[in-house]
């Protein structure tokens, strides 16, 4: 009779497949929608999807570098057991590597797509953000807690969206006060 | 406004464009679980720049735009590098740490940092160890500093706990862990405080604190992958979930792996992974978003990942990135 570790290995193959198809990293669906489409504008949406793309640019390199390193090691291992465990290693990071080229593949793909935006044109789009985020965020909290939060109405505030929610609360109160 | 208009755009610009109009009235129900950080401000605290400097500096960021700053002029008093943290909604307190690398300059005195003033003040009292490479965690009336070093060297670690009355800033004796733990993490919801981390290795192991009954239990079930340092570990808004970001698992070194804990059934499940792999950031919150930010990539970083718990994804948000590379800080 098999014992459990038998099992395993007599289906690892067969896993393998499966772990390459079903991997951790986000899938092309959560990075259209909530990572590059979490923004109002099309500049944010740039930024975010260059950023996402510098941030695995470089781990992939690092990845690979660190990869070459762990084979030279498997190679010059002479014992069995240690080798097999960096064998372990290696394959965990290459299923780690497969997931983050994949992701960057998704990324490239979208930044293609793309309209692009030069510094200057990426600056001048703020201004119309931030009132289309301040704008949404206060809109989920009505939405979500009856008014808007503290957060939310102090950066309005900030950014000139609105006037001093206090002062206009006061001047509110004292209009209702005087006609009474 | 925008070059190239006619070319697709994702998500966001068009669910905007159909948000016109009144908002309609949703009843927001019979909440069970008071969320137990501020909303509208994150803080971080003290921690080392690059190798060998440590730092006092409080930065502040602000969730409604996603930015973080130093906070100008504000130092902490006395708590430094890998300090524990109790995140308040209205005031927050950090206690221990240490002021060299090595332990030997380990503390037991608190800081009270007020989110509406801005302003900090030393703890009316301090713990009854000194200790750094703790956890802290609780809810909006009770916290716990568990674990870490009491005795100089990264090697040690305590299974002592102490509890602290936020109203009165009173503390108290708490439930011993089951075995010594350090570089864990922690967090709860109104009635738990769970702690994962490292044991004499990494462990897979959950202790839960009662608040309550002031005691201790390890659960039956445990974490999908065992994590020392995890960048982040923090309740969701809805306080259906303790999610635990990344870490290192001491077989591949640093990893992207995520994991979230339910907190009605008390398993354990994978999830998609952080944007990059890292241990020993701070975590910072709002009811939506988990921010795990900072601590050792490849390197010392800065960078903050956001973890929205709707739809478990991870996204690079550069306006939340630590002013310093400051490793080992406390964040809440």
């Amino acid at each position: 009779m098999n014992t459990a570790i038998d099992i395993i290995n007599d289906k690892r193959k067969e896993l393998e497949q499966a772990f390459c198809s079903v991997n951790a990293g986000r899938t092309d669906y959560q990075i259209e929608n909530f990572v590059i489409g979490t923004h109002d504008t099309a500049s944010r949406q740039y930024q975010q999807c260059v950023i996402e793309l510098q941030t695995k640019t470089y781990s992939i390199r690092r990845q690979i570098i660190e990869q070459r390193k762990m084979i030279k090691k498997f190679d010059a291992e002479t014992d069995v057991d240690e080798k097999e465990l960096l064998g372990i290693s290696l394959e965990e990071m290459q299923l780690s590597l497969d997931s983050e080229v994949r992701e960057w593949n998704t990324l490239y793909n979208i930044f293609q797509q793309m309209p692009k935006f030069t510094q200057q044109e990426f600056q001048d789009a703020e201004a119309e953000y931030w009132q289309l985020r301040l704008a949404r965020q206060a809109q989920e909290d009505i939405m979500a807690h009856g008014r808007i939060s503290v957060g939310n109405l102090d950066a309005m505030w900030q950014a000139k969206h609105i006037d001093n929610p206090a002062v206009a609360f006061i001047q509110q109160h004292e209009k209702k006060e005087l006609t009474q | 406004m925008f070059k190239n208009s006619s070319a697709p755009r994702f998500g966001r610009v068009k669910f905007a464009i159909g948000m016109e109009g009144p908002a309609p009235f949703i009843d927001p129900g019979t909440a069970t679980f008071t969320y137990p950080f501020n909303t509208t401000y994150g803080i971080n605290v003290a921690g080392r720049i690059g190798a060998g400097s440590v730092t006092n500096k409080y930065e502040r960021s602000t969730y409604s735009t996603e930015v973080n700053a130093t906070n100008a002029n504000l130092y902490v008093g006395s708590v430094y590098l890998y300090s524990q943290i109790i995140g308040g909604s209205t005031n927050s307190m950090a206690y221990g740490g240490d002021t060299d690398n090595a332990g030997a300059g380990k503390l037991a005195t608190g800081d009270s940092y007020t989110y509406s003033t801005n302003t900090r003040a030393a703890a009316t009292n301090s713990l009854a160890n000194t200790r750094y490479y703790g956890a802290g965690g609780g809810n909006t009336t009770i916290g716990y500093i568990v674990g870490g070093c009491i005795i100089v060297g990264s090697t040690n670690v305590s299974l002592l706990t102490e509890k602290i009355t936020l109203a009165t800033q009173a503390v108290a004796v708490g439930p011993s862990l089951p075995t010594g733990q350090n570089n864990l993490r922690a967090g709860g919801n109104d009635a738990y405080l769970y702690v994962v981390g490292y044991t004499t290795a990494n462990s897979k192991s959950i202790r839960r604190i009662a608040y309550s009954a002031n005691t201790i239990s390890t659960l039956a079930a445990v974490m999908t992958t065992a994590f020392a340092a995890a960048s982040t570990c923090r309740v969701n808004g809805s306080g259906t979930h303790l999610y635990c970001l990344a870490g290192n698992d001491q077989v591949t070194g640093n990893s992207a792996t995520c994991q979230k804990l339910s907190l009605s059934t008390e398993t354990c499940a994978s999830t998609t992974n952080l944007t990059a792999a890292k241990n020993d950031g701070y975590a910072q919150g709002t009811s939506t978003k988990i921010y795990a930010v900072a601590g050792y990539g490849s390197s010392y970083t800065t960078a903050a990942y956001g973890y929205t718990t709707a739809t478990d994804t991870s996204a690079a948000v550069t306006g939340m990135n630590a002013i310093d590379k400051n490793v080992f800080a406390a964040g809440t």
